[in-house]
Formats: C-alpha cells, sequence, structure tokens
C-alpha cells in the first residue's frame, strides 16, 4: 500500500524511525547498565511497535489478498520483510516478555514463556528484525519517487535484511565464544562475515533480477528500434507492468513492432545487416 | 585460368573472404539467403573502398574493382548455394511424390518430379528477383516447420486440421500434408517468375488447388482456414524474419512474437484466425 499523503507519509516514517531507535535503546541499556524500569518501559514501548507494524501488516495482507496481489505482495513487494519485522517478534518475544514482566511470579507458564524468550535471544536477531522495518520508508514516495524504484529498493533492503538475519545467530554464537577478551577480533570476524554474506547475496540475487526485469528489456527495446530485421517481443511481467520501463516495452510490442513488421512483410527483401568492415580488413592483413 | 577469366588463387582467396563473412557471429545464426543479401549490399557499397580493404598482401593487386564485384558476388552466390541447395535436394530426394498423382492426373514416375522440382529450385536461385523468396521454403524444410504445426493443430484444433489439410477434396494424411506443404512453399515462388516460367510439369497449380478462405474475420466458424491460407501464413512468416533456433532472454519465442504481432489487425494477406492457432501453439511449446 503506497501512503500518498504528506501527513501519513510522515507519521510512517515516524512510527518506523522511533521503533527502529527504541530497538538500537535497547541493545544499547542492555550494555552499558541502565534500571531495570527504564529497560522495562523500552520492551514495553517495544511491544506496542510490534502491535502496531502486525497490525499494519495483517491489514496490507488483506489488502493484497483483495486485489488478489498476495503471491506479488508477499514474493516482489516487501510482504516477507514486513512478515519478519512484525508477527515472529511479536509471538516469539514481545508477547512472552510483557506476560513475563506482568506476572511477577513464577509458574509453568511464566517458565515457558521464559524459556521461549531466552531461545528467541540466543538468536540475536531481534534488533535487526525491528530496524528492518525501515525497508517500508522504500515504499514511500517521498523517498523512492516511484514504484520501479521502490522495488527495486525493496528487493535490495529485503536481500541485505535476510542476510543480516541469517548472520545474526553466528554472529551472537562466535561473541559467546570469544568473550570479553577477544571482543576485538570477534567484531572484525563478525563484520566481515556480515559483509560476506550480505555481499553474496546481493550479488546473487540482486544482480539476477536487475538482469531479468532491466538490462534484458532494455536490450530487446534497443535491439528493436534500432535493428530492422529484429521482430522479437519483450516478454512482459504482469506483476511489473506499472513499471516505467514495462509501459514503454508494452508500447513497443503493441504499438511499434506491428508498425514495423507490417513494413518488413511488404519489403522486397530484408533487411541488411552490416559487414564489420575493420574485422574483414584485420583477416586480410593476418593472410 | 577459368573459364570465368580468374586464377585459382584469385578464387580462393575471394572463398576464403566470403566465407569469412559468413562466420562473423552477426551472419552465422542469419538464414545464408539474408546473410548473402546483407554481404552483397557490402560488397556492392564497397565503390572505392576496394583500394583501402585489399592493400595487404597483395590481395586482388592488378585487379579492376568491377572484376573484383564479378569475382566476389559469384563466390557469394556459389558458397549460399553450397547452403541452401542440399537442404532442398535432400528434401526432394527422400520426398514420395506419387501424392501427386492424384492432382495431376496420372501416374508420373518420381524421378521425373524430383528432376523437375530440383531444376525448378534452381532457376529460383538463379533470378535475383525470386532468390531471396526461397527463404521461406528453406527455413520450413530446414527445420521441419511444417510438421511441426501440422501436428500441433491436428491434435489441438482437430477442425482446422481437416480444413487446412484438405486439397481439391482430398483429405492428407499428416505425412502427406508436411510433403505437400514443402512442395508447396517451392512452388508458390513461381508467382515472382516472370509469367510463371518454368514451372514444373506433373505438379498441381497450387494458387488453384489451394484456395485461401473468403472473409475470414467476418464469419470465422464459418470459414475455416484453408490449405492457401496455410501456405501464405508460412511464406509470409520467414519472407523477411529470420529463424531463432534457441531462446532470446528476456524476449517472448521468435514465433509467438511473430503471429502474436501479425494477428493482431491491420497487417493485410494474413488469415488472422490461423494466426491465433499459430500464436497459441508457438506460447505453449515455445517456439
Amino acid at each position: 500500500m503506497r501512503t500518498q499523503d504528506t501527513g501519513g507519509q510522515a507519521a510512517v516514517t515516524a512510527a518506523v524511525m522511533l521503533s527502529a531507535i527504541a530497538a538500537l535503546c535497547e541493545y544499547l541499556f542492555a550494555v552499558i547498565i541502565m534500571p531495570v524500569q527504564a529497560v522495562m518501559g523500552l520492551a514495553l514501548l517495544s511491544f506496542v511497535f510490534d502491535v502496531v507494524f502486525t497490525a499494519v501488516f495483517i491489514s496490507d495482507a488483506a489488502e493484497a489478498a483483495r486485489r488478489h496481489k498476495i503471491r506479488s505482495f508477499m514474493l516482489h513487494g516487501r510482504g516477507i520483510v514486513d512478515f519478519c519485522g512484525s508477527v515472529p517478534v511479536l509471538l516469539f518475544f514481545s508477547v512472552p516478555s510483557v506476560i513475563i514482566i506482568a506476572s511477577g511470579t513464577e509458574s509453568a507458564g511464566v517458565n515457558f514463556m521464559k524459556t521461549m524468550t531466552f531461545f528467541w535471544s540466543s538468536l540475536c536477531i531481534t534488533g535487526l528484525l525491528r530496524v528492518s522495518r525501515m525497508t517500508r520508508l522504500a515504499s514511500l514516495p517521498l523517498f523512492s519517487g516511484s514504484g520501479m524504484t521502490e522495488r527495486h529498493i525493496t528487493l535490495i533492503c529485503t536481500v541485505i535484511c535476510g542476510a543480516a538475519v541469517t548472520t545474526g545467530p553466528v554472529c551472537g554464537f562466535i561473541m559467546r565464544r570469544a568473550g570479553a577478551q577477544y571482543a576485538h577480533a570477534a567484531a572484525g570476524a563478525i563484520a566481515a562475515f556480515m559483509l560476506f554474506i550480505i555481499l553474496s547475496a546481493v550479488i546473487a540475487i540482486y544482480s539476477r533480477h536487475f538482469g531479468n526485469t532491466v538490462s534484458s528489456v532494455l536490450d530487446t527495446l534497443d535491439k528493436g528500434f534500432r535493428r530492422r530485421e529484429f521482430y522479437l517481443k519483450v516478454k512482459l511481467r504482469e506483476e511489473f507492468r506499472d513499471d516505467g520501463i514495462y509501459r514503454i516495452a508494452a508500447f513497443y510490442n503493441e504499438t511499434y513492432l506491428p508498425a514495423k513488421t507490417k513494413q518488413n512483410i511488404n519489403s522486397p527483401e530484408p533487411a541488411a545487416y552490416r559487414v564489420p568492415e575493420e574485422e574483414v580488413k584485420n583477416f586480410i592483413r593476418n593472410r | 585460368m577459368s573459364r570465368t577469366g580468374f586464377t585459382g588463387e584469385q578464387r580462393g582467396r575471394a572463398s576464403e573472404l566470403i566465407r569469412f563473412i559468413f562466420s562473423l557471429p552477426e551472419f552465422c545464426s542469419e538464414p545464408p539467403l539474408f546473410s548473402e543479401h546483407s554481404i552483397e549490399k557490402f560488397i556492392s557499397g564497397l565503390g572505392a573502398g576496394y583500394a583501402d580493404l585489399f592493400r595487404y598482401n597483395g590481395w586482388f593487386e592488378d585487379m579492376e574493382p568491377a572484376s573484383i564485384d564479378r569475382l566476389l558476388l559469384g563466390m557469394l552466390h556459389s558458397v549460399t548455394n553450397e547452403k541452401v541447395l542440399p537442404v532442398i535436394r535432400g528434401f526432394i530426394e527422400e520426398a514420395d511424390f506419387t501424392l501427386f498423382d492424384e492432382f495431376s492426373g496420372g501416374s508420373v514416375p518420381d524421378e521425373f518430379r524430383r528432376e523437375k522440382l530440383y531444376g525448378f529450385a534452381e532457376t529460383l536461385l538463379k533470378l535475383r528477383t525470386t532468390r531471396l523468396r526461397l527463404n521461406s521454403a528453406y527455413t520450413v524444410i530446414r527445420y521441419g516447420i511444417a510438421e511441426r504445426y501440422l501436428g500441433e493443430i491436428m491434435r489441438k484444433f482437430p477442425l482446422v486440421y481437416e480444413s487446412v489439410a484438405s486439397v481439391n477434396s482430398r483429405k492428407l494424411s499428416p505425412d502427406e500434408s508436411s510433403l505437400f506443404f514443402k512442395t508447396a512453399l517451392i512452388l508458390v515462388n513461381c508467382r515472382y517468375l516472370p509469367d510463371g516460367q518454368g514451372y514444373p510439369a506433373s505438379f498441381p497449380d497450387i494458387a488453384t488447388e489451394c484456395p485461401r478462405s473468403i472473409n475470414p474475420d467476418d464469419y470465422p466458424e464459418q470459414n475455416p482456414p484453408l490449405a492457401g491460407d496455410f501456405i501464405d501464413i508460412l511464406d509470409m512468416r520467414f519472407r523477411n524474419a529470420g529463424y531463432y533456433e534457441l531462446p532470446v532472454k528476456g524476449c517472448m519465442s521468435a514465433d509467438a512474437s511473430w503471429f502474436d504481432t501479425v494477428r493482431k489487425p491491420g497487417i493485410a494477406g494474413v488469415n488472422r484466425q490461423l494466426a491465433g492457432i499459430f500464436y497459441e501453439i508457438a506460447l505453449e511449446r515455445n517456439w
């Protein structure tokens, strides 16, 4: 869903940024040892944000389902990042934490909640998932300007978030093993490992996506507009039909190509390719 | 020196040069007759460029540009014939032409028909006006296009197959129809010969035997495509458009692209109903 009004955009931006800052502060407070009340206050604030973003995700998903675009929303939009940044965090971390804080006493249920939050915390991904909500900013016209930019930025953000979340548990394990004495070495190893995963993911996923949805379309259009004999149509992808590049491709397919084909059919002879004179000259020179 | 007035060395060099140009990436995947057309334009357009092109290693020294032209163009046609004629000859030698006895009012030895049809193909290749027109027959024979589509039409559109593969009230089997249409695609080029000269005896007159449907756009159900429409659409398909053996990244397949373009209103001479059927098949089979 694209928020068009400036007030709405500002509200979304504020919520996303506050939620990310709250997530970062929660970690920071844990490290610099702040009063328990402050940590609990932040945990409750983060819980509120988790509820809000879960509600927003459910609303966006329902809207996409109503328009029969749920697959596109989840796979080509930011659905997957929105889901990961809201529902699992709420269910496996926020709600158990709030229950533990609210109950104040020991019981089988509370112990189960403690085990769950401990396991979840050991994955070291809560902060990453909460910060990943910033991907939502890519959908705001204020930042993206067009649907195509939004999609590409969203994909890059999704790839990076995916890579970062994957590295979370590994980094946590390295830090626990290293202890305070080897913190510098561990931090270096983590930074290098994260970069390795992020670059691998961007190169493997995003470059292929860009090649399929931008470069190959432009290459086809270039050949189609320049060469008389080229008659192949651009393969249009329904989910991207609003992208500027696909709108040009649709014009090429439906208007330009039929006119060119008509001219070619009626022409007494086919188009002639240019013989590369330099290569012919080199051939003669080398004989 | 040969009877053409060129020495063996000059002919050898001309042959090397022409074969080299044919092997360039721009030309090796194009139909030989189209490549020949491009190379012919290059040679004819050299003009004052001869001196610059052939200044190395004594190539064609002491020869007038007009002689070099004659030598290179003669060699060009001969190399193209080497590529085109074996395909036509292979088809003619393997074909069983007894089918045509039913259209010519008597039994004629196959050998006689082979000789006549091959002679006709050679005549078409000798004349500048008809040479390029043979590309459709060449492509359809070389890549088995007719049997490909006839098989699919029979499977998916049996009524259309019955209508297309009925010639002079005779219903043709798939093998017979494939042979008939390939032969027809060679014979149909007689319309480009002066007064239909050289039409091979013992073969039916394609224009009379294979009518086209009337008003196919107005009442498609009452006017199914006929044999003439099938011949016309394949003839037009490859008249000025090349064949792609492999799919091109980001593009719709070649046949699907072409038939999708011509099935829309505005292109005269194409049976749109049949073009739609070809498009559907090509899209499904990725042809």
